[in-house]
This record gives C-alpha cells, sequence and structure tokens, in this order.
C-alpha cells in the first residue's frame, strides 16, 4: 500500500556537505539540491526553491513506519529505512550497496521491523535499529 | 591453594542453602560478583516460580567468552543469554526476558517481564562464535551487521556520539540505552522518559524530547540536566493536536537548537540558545491541517537553511533571518 494513504511521516535530512536535502518519502528518497529559500514547497511541479538531483527507489513491503535516514559523514552514502527495509546508496554512483528486507509477514513472529539508521560520525560505522536491538557494520564492508 | 577457591566454597554452601529454601521463597540469587559477571564464575542464575524463566548453569565456552556481548548457556531445558559485562545484565530465554542492574556487589532494580522476540537461541554445540539460529539474526549477519544492543524492547531512534565512541538508542519505553563501543559496556538511563533525542554536534550535550513536549539538554559525562525548553507549552497526554515540541536539530558551529513544535493551533519553529536558555527566534509555519507537520526538521552543513516537513511537501526557511 502506498505510504503517503498510511499517513507515513516524511523524513529529512541534510547531507553533512553542501545543501543537499534528503526527503524519505516512504516509498522513496529524493535528494534534492537547495538553491534558495522560498515560500513554495519542494517538490517536482515546483522547482524554483530547489533542483531534484537523484531519486533512490525503496522497496515495498508488509510493514510501514516512520521512516528515517541518514547520510554518511563524507556525504558519499545514504541509508534509509521505511520500516520493512533498510537501502543502503553510494550516492556518486548512484548505486545500491546494501539491502536488509524483512520477510514477507506470513507470520508476525517472522517480521523485522526497522525503526532507524545512523552512521557514524567517522562513517566507519552504520547502526541498524529494530524492534529487537540495534545491529551494527562497518561501513568499509559495504564496499564490498 | 588457591584464594578463589575459598570463596568459591562460600558460594556453592551459599547457594546449596538457597536453593533448598527457593520452594518455600521464590527468590534469586545471583552471586556477588560485580566485575566478573559474564564469566565463568558466573555459574548459577536461579529465579524463583513467580517469574516464570529459569535459566541456570552457564556453559563456560572458552570461545564465547571473548565476546565481551554475548555468552550462551544451557539450563538442560532452555537456553538463554547473557549480554553485556557492564552495569547492566540481561538474562533472557525462549518466552521472557529479565533484566538485572548491577552496583559491584547487589541487583539494584530488577525489571521483568518482557517477551522477546528470539524464537531459537539454538543448542551450544551448533553455535559457531556468538551466531545464532535466530531467523532474524541471520538476517543481519547476512548483510554483514552485527548485535549489538539487545533490549527485547523495541528501539525507535539510534544515535552515535560524535566522537563515535558510544552508540546511544531510545526504547518504546522512552529509556536510553548506551554502549560504549572501546569496553562494550551497556548503560541504562531511565530516569526521564522522553521521545526522540539527538547528540550535540560536540557531543556533550544530548536534547531530548520529554512526554510533556520539553526539550531537556543532558550533559553526556554526569548526565544531569542542563537546561530546559518550554517555548512550546506543554501537555500531560499524547495526541497530534498536543502542545509541545515534535522535533529538533542542532545547528553546526553554534550553542543553538532548533526546535519545531506546536502551540495553541498553530505550528512554529523555534531557535533556541541551549547555554544561555534563551529564545532566539520564531517562525510560524502557516499551515491549517493539525497533523503531521514538522515531524522532521534539518539545518544544513552551513547553518543558513532550516527544512521541516509539511503535509503540503518540505518547507525551506533562512535560519538566521527567520524568515522564508
Amino acid at each position: 500500500m502506498d505510504p503517503q494513504k498510511r499517513r507515513f511521516n516524511d523524513r529529512i535530512a541534510f547531507s553533512p556537505k553542501g545543501n543537499i536535502l534528503a526527503v524519505n518519502k516512504g516509498t522513496h528518497v529524493e535528494l534534492w539540491t537547495v538553491l534558495q529559500r522560498g515560500t513554495d514547497i519542494l517538490s517536482p511541479a515546483h522547482n524554483q526553491i530547489g533542483e531534484l538531483l537523484d531519486v533512490f527507489l525503496l522497496p515495498s513491503g508488509d510493514i510501514y513506519g516512520s521512516g528515517q535516514l541518514s547520510f554518511s559523514s563524507d556525504g558519499n552514502k545514504i541509508a534509509a529505512t521505511n520500516g520493512g527495509n533498510v537501502v543502503i546508496w553510494d550516492i556518486s554512483q548512484s548505486r545500491e550497496l546494501r539491502r536488509l528486507s524483512s520477510p514477507k509477514m506470513n507470520n508476525i513472529d517472522d517480521a523485522v521491523f526497522f525503526t532507524d539508521v545512523a552512521f557514524s560520525f567517522e562513517s566507519d560505522y552504520l547502526a541498524v535499529a529494530a524492534e529487537t536491538g540495534v545491529y551494527l557494520c562497518s561501513v568499509q564492508s559495504l564496499n564490498d | 591453594m588457591d584464594p578463589n577457591d575459598k570463596v568459591m566454597r562460600e558460594h556453592f554452601r551459599f547457594i546449596t542453602i538457597l536453593m533448598l529454601l527457593l520452594p518455600f521463597t521464590g527468590c534469586l540469587y545471583i552471586p556477588p560478583l560485580g566485575r566478573q559477571i559474564g564469566n565463568e564464575e558466573l555459574k548459577a542464575i536461579r529465579i524463583g516460580s513467580t517469574t516464570k524463566a529459569e535459566v541456570t548453569n552457564l556453559l563456560g565456552k572458552p570461545d564465547l567468552l571473548k565476546h565481551p556481548q554475548f555468552y550462551v548457556y544451557d539450563s538442560g531445558k532452555s537456553y538463554g543469554y547473557i549480554i553485556s559485562q557492564g552495569p547492566i545484565v540481561s538474562v533472557s530465554e525462549q518466552k521472557y526476558r529479565i533484566l538485572f542492574e548491577f552496583t559491584e556487589n547487589e541487583v539494584v532494580k530488577r525489571y521483568n517481564v518482557e517477551p522477546i522476540y528470539r524464537e531459537k537461541v539454538g543448542s551450544l554445540s551448533e553455535l559457531p562464535d556468538n551466531q545464532t539460529t535466530s531467523g532474524k539474526e541471520v538476517l543481519f549477519q547476512k548483510a554483514g551487521f552485527r548485535e549489538l544492543i539487545l533490549t527485547g524492547v523495541g528501539i525507535t531512534c539510534v544515535a552515535f556520539s560524535p566522537n563515535s565512541k558510544m552508540v546511544a538508542a531510545r526504547d518504546i519505553k522512552g529509556r536510553l540505552w548506551l554502549n560504549d563501543l572501546d569496553t562494550g559496556e551497556l548503560y541504562l538511563l531511565d530516569k526521564q522518559k522522553f521521545n526522540n533525542f539527538r547528540y550535540s554536534p560536540d557531543g556533550r550535550s544530548i536534547a531530548m524530547i520529554d512526554e510533556k513536549g520539553f526539550v531537556r539538554i543532558l550533559d553526556t559525562i554526569t548526565w544531569k540536566e542542563l537546561v530546559v525548553f518550554r517555548g512550546h507549552g506543554e501537555s500531560s497526554s499524547w495526541s497530534w493536536s498536543r502542545d509541545g515540541a515534535r522535533s529538533l536539530s542542532f545547528i553546526p558551529d553554534s550553542n543553538k537548537v532548533a526546535i519545531g513544535g506546536y502551540q495553541k493551533g498553530h505550528y512554529s519553529l523555534k531557535i533556541w540558545d541551549y547555554l544561555t536558555g534563551s529564545e532566539i527566534m520564531t517562525i510560524d509555519v502557516p499551515i491549517k491541517s493539525i497533523y503531521r507537520n514538522l515531524t522532521s526538521i534539518a539545518v544544513s552543513s552551513d547553518g543558513k537553511l532550516l527544512a521541516g516537513t509539511t503535509v503540503n511537501g518540505v518547507g525551506i526557511w533562512d535560519a538566521i533571518k527567520g524568515s522564508y
């Protein structure tokens, strides 16, 4: 189901470098270059205040929660979750690096509910929060 | 003779007496080991019948003990595990989880009984290192992740401290978990329930939005509260139309924090100096809908742009002049 219809709360984050704003819409993540401040709202139809740089698709799933997203501190990677999936992308190559998806929810016990993602400030670790706890992964291993 | 032998003999005598008394008292005995928790010394944890969890006999397996976070032991009937050598030890079995908070030699606090989500831990012989056979762990392991904090309750927010030495996580009960990545120690802060938190750019403070809608700034060394922001008013129960702060973001290279909130029918963004406790500016966000606005805000790395979500899309404001 469209997360917008399920009242998905968009999440935003600025890149640590430059005026790049990422918006997690639940179904996808938009990357905008903010050109100026304006009374308008960032949207493809009203592109005076921002320029759409890239769109990364998030897989759909059985679970939608509040989305979260995090830039790596060098600004090269972005991680996002929409509840049922966590995806990590390389921004400069516009490429998906890693994906974690909850199993289909035939049985509620099998489902994994992702709630948050965070890169460490030296960009060496990525933490993923889920309903069972916090999981950690080295960012170096994402490039493999 | 090894001096520890005498200590251990005392322990075992105490355990034996307690085990004899257990059917009558239903009480709990944990050897007063303090720092040795998680070692092979921890042989007997017996929990009275009232907690429904019965976990005994840590089978010390040397290669498991290398991992300070994770131990598996076998009760003969059910499997459980212990995490952390720090002041908190969590013990669980298949259906229930019991959490103990230790000081040097006594249990200070005991939390129970929360359902855990791990269906199977498996038997020791099937476990290479700290891997488990649970489907959820396998999902993370395949993607190259290892478990860091297992709380047994859902985590809603996670963040690294700016020096990347601590991982902080907020659980659904509004408590803060802190894991020291260097030592593996795990801490729990539950004095103040809160909904959301952010580290300040210098790492000295944490800002959290509490249940009333106040923003509280805490020192990350003493964990004392430094200052409280009540600028968006207060509410006692949660609803979409309640007063209070909804989201926050620190402004880089400053002592300021941007706070999005709702008060008396209006959304606004407020910029607040958390060292002096003074409010610097208010930006009105004229949106008619009372739902789902300013659930997330962000400040650009140069501190000049302020972005916030609204039902119509993302709005951009000037964080210095305070206007559009």
